[in-house]
């Protein structure tokens, strides 16, 4: 469940267990109040019957004391009481009107009350005119036991209520204990309810925290690796000023953030031609988004200055208006170094090839040249040894011609620029295997040639490559009474497959990592003639185009070279 | 040998080179007027002299000490004495940046000589009656 889910359903809870205390408190102090209110009324309808009881002993009293004495002022408390008694009959009428056993009782003590007082006004009457008769009357015994009557009467009513106001305060205390329970039962829920709540907001936070410590952590990694990589970054405004630098760049310039941040331009740290290259590109790069590897020579602080390479992308806001850019710059001072090694290098090279084509061609020719003389100008003065000796001058020299004049081509090859076109196969092949037929007529050669798929490539290149293969295919299949070679081709995911298939000598597997190495050969000079550079040339110049070299072969059977060309 | 018509201007600071063209031209005997100059700067010498007749064509080797071979042909082709005289390089360079060179100059022809001593005694051969008996030049 989520945080903010939880807190609002405790909350919810908490505030739901509150309006319950409340409500409850409420209730129940409504019916305590009730519960002690009826204790009330049964401590009134006690005091009112015993304040009755009083009453009706003050009438029986000033009777009696009438009676015995004569005396008129007895009779004083004898009216009031009978003045007074009914409206008190009435009052705890009124009073029991709830109970019904009660309110019979009343009922019979208000005719037996009545009863006495009847009789009381019969002695008291009686007195005045016969005072003997009313002692009679009195002696009768009908006056006491009318008053035992409503005294039993009065103990039963007076019982009644006390049981009841027992009983009534008993469940009041009960009442009490009880909302005491659920109020404590209550407050214990709402309290443990909250400390939950507490306990899920602290633990909360606690996580918010660490969130936080680690964000910062995260942060203050990502300002590191901004300040410290091993490449500078920085970014411009639309003008060209710093906006931001790492530390990386300001060290490798000698300048502090400060100086750099809104108070450099870009091209205060280029030469004049760092500053049209600048020029021209800014603008660009804040319309296309992005630049790469563009070359500049920043100069330091010390006004020396070093190579470095930019490549940069482009914020913009959602208008597509150009903001800052994010660049990458890395010193390029150790490639550089080692780039102009590899141009001396490759010059060297080129020196030396250019002597061996020329300085080594020469001798050679005069060798094989003065062979020749001495062959046609002196052939009748040497003897037989003398020209085989002569004639294998020649043929070695000519040899030498030839791998020199391999070995230039393949070297040539390697430094030669690419250029990339649409290359028609099929013309080309039927081409070569037009010009093969012309020149190796002696041969009965039956060329199959499939449809090939076209590719992209250096022409002349290619084409060095076909005829490479193609010569090969012929040469091996010389000592074979007919020479048949099948050419054809297959699209394989990223690459174009080519294949050259012969059925002539054929090779041993076994000297397949041989076969595409430069002077390497798996026959004899005077089996097949050949200085073992074809095939390097045909690696090289598939590898050249990012493609890969093959062959598969038994010996006697025949061979198939496969080349690839990425589509 | 001043006054004698010159056909052919042989250029080769390689004495064995020279004599086996020298030996293919005589073959078809196209080595009667012909004259043998060691490097660049005999050359020059011989091609500005007004008293010298201009050869019908001037064999060129590129690599010669003193002057080269590069630094005639500009010579001869930014004079407008010399520039209407044919000149063919025969060199061993296969090097395309020196093809590429000798053409932007106005080289007429440009010969590798091939190593096979029986093809460059024909190339010669061919090259010589090409440019003495075939092709026309400016008078």
């Amino acid at each position: 469940m989520r945080f903010e889910f939880k807190v609002v359903i405790g909350f919810i809870i908490t505030l739901s267990l509150v309006i319950l205390v409340g409500i409850y408190t409420y209730d129940n102090n409504d019916s305590q109040l009730k519960a002690s209110r009826w204790v009330d009324h049964t401590h009134q309808v006690l005091y009112r019957s015993e304040q009755l009881l009083a009453t009706l002993t003050d009438i029986e009293t000033g009777q009696r004391g009438f009676c015995l004495t004569n005396n008129v002022d007895f009779l004083l408390p004898y009216y009031k009481g009978k003045e007074n008694i009914y409206p008190q009959i009435r009052y705890l009428k009124q009073l029991t009107k709830d109970n019904p056993r009660q309110y019979a009782r009343i009922l019979k003590l208000e005719t037996l009350i009545g009863k006495k007082l009847v009789f009381s006004d019969e002695v008291v009457e009686l007195y005045k005119t016969h005072p003997e008769e009313s002692i009679d009357l009195i002696t009768s015994l009908k006056g006491k036991k009318l008053m035992d009557s409503i005294r039993l009467c009065f103990a039963d009513l007076m019982n009644e209520e006390k049981t009841l106001l027992e009983r009534r305060t008993l469940e009041n205390e009960q009442q009490i204990t009880k909302s005491n329970q659920v109020f404590l039962v209550m407050l214990s829920l709402t309290l443990l309810i909250l400390l939950g709540l507490f306990y899920t907001i602290y633990l909360n936070l606690r996580a918010r925290n660490r969130a936080e410590q680690k964000l910062v952590k995260a942060s203050k990694e990502v300002e590191d690796l901004y300040d410290n990589a091993p490449c500078g970054y920085h970014s411009l405004d639309a003008k060209g000023f710093f906006l931001q630098v790492n530390h990386t760049m300001c060290e490798w310039l000698g300048y502090t953030r400060e100086e750099l941040i809104g108070k450099k331009h870009f091209f205060d740290l280029l030469n004049e031609e760092g500053i049209k290259t600048f020029q021209e590109n800014f603008p660009v790069f804040k319309e296309q988004g992005f630049i790469h590897n563009l070359e500049f020579d920043l100069i330091r602080k010390n006004g020396i200055s070093f190579p470095v390479i930019i490549s940069s992308s482009a914020i913009k806001d959602n208008k597509g208006n150009y903001l800052r850019s994010r660049t990458t710059t890395f010193d390029y001072t150790e490639q550089k170094q080692a780039n102009d090694k590899i141009t001396n290098l490759n010059q060297e090279l080129e020196a030396f090839t250019y002597t061996v084509s020329h300085d080594l061609r020469s001798p050679l020719r005069s060798i094989s040249g003065y062979a020749q003389i001495l062959e046609e100008d002196f052939g009748n003065v040497l003897n037989d040894e003398g020209k085989r000796v002569t004639s294998v001058i020649i043929r070695s020299s000519k040899r030498m011609g030839q791998l020199i004049d391999d070995l230039l081509n393949f070297s040539q090859i390697g430094r030669k620029e690419l250029f990339h076109h649409h290359i028609n196969m099929n013309e080309m092949v039927k081409q070569l295997v037009r010009e093969f037929t012309e020149q190796e007529k002696q041969y009965a050669l039956e060329f199959k040639v499939q449809h090939l798929n076209a590719c992209q490539g250096d022409h002349n290149m290619i084409r060095q490559v076909w005829s490479n293969l193609l010569s090969n295919a012929i040469k091996y299949s010389q000592k074979k009474n007919s020479i048949y070679i099948e050419i054809g081709s297959s699209v394989a995911g990223p690459e174009t497959i080519y294949y050259v298939k012969d059925k002539g000598a054929g090779f041993d597997m076994q000297y397949i990592n041989k076969l595409f190495g430069v002077f390497q050969r798996l026959h004899r000079i005077n089996e097949f003639e050949g200085t073992g550079v074809g095939l390097a040339i045909v690696k090289r110049i598939v590898n050249r185009h990012g493609g890969r070299v093959w062959a598969e072969g038994t010996l006697d059977v025949g061979a198939t070279f496969y080349f690839s060309i990425p589509n | 040998m001043v006054q004698q018509a010159v056909d052919i201007l042989l250029v080769e600071d390689n004495p064995d080179d020279a004599e086996l063209a020298i030996r293919a031209l005589r073959k078809s005997n196209l080595a009667n007027h012909l004259l043998h100059l060691q490097d660049g700067q005999e050359a020059l010498d011989y091609l500005f002299n007004e008293k010298n007749t201009k050869p019908k064509l001037v064999l060129l080797d590129l690599k010669m000490p003193k002057v080269d071979g590069i630094e005639v042909l500009r010579k001869l082709k930014s004079d407008e004495r010399t520039r209407t005289i044919p000149v063919v390089m025969l060199t061993s360079s296969k090097e395309e940046r020196d093809i590429v060179e000798t053409y932007k100059l106005g080289v007429n022809a440009y010969i590798v000589k091939p190593l096979d001593f029986e093809q460059f005694g024909t190339a010669v051969a061919q090259l010589g009656l090409f440019w003495l008996v075939l092709n026309q030049t400016p008078q």
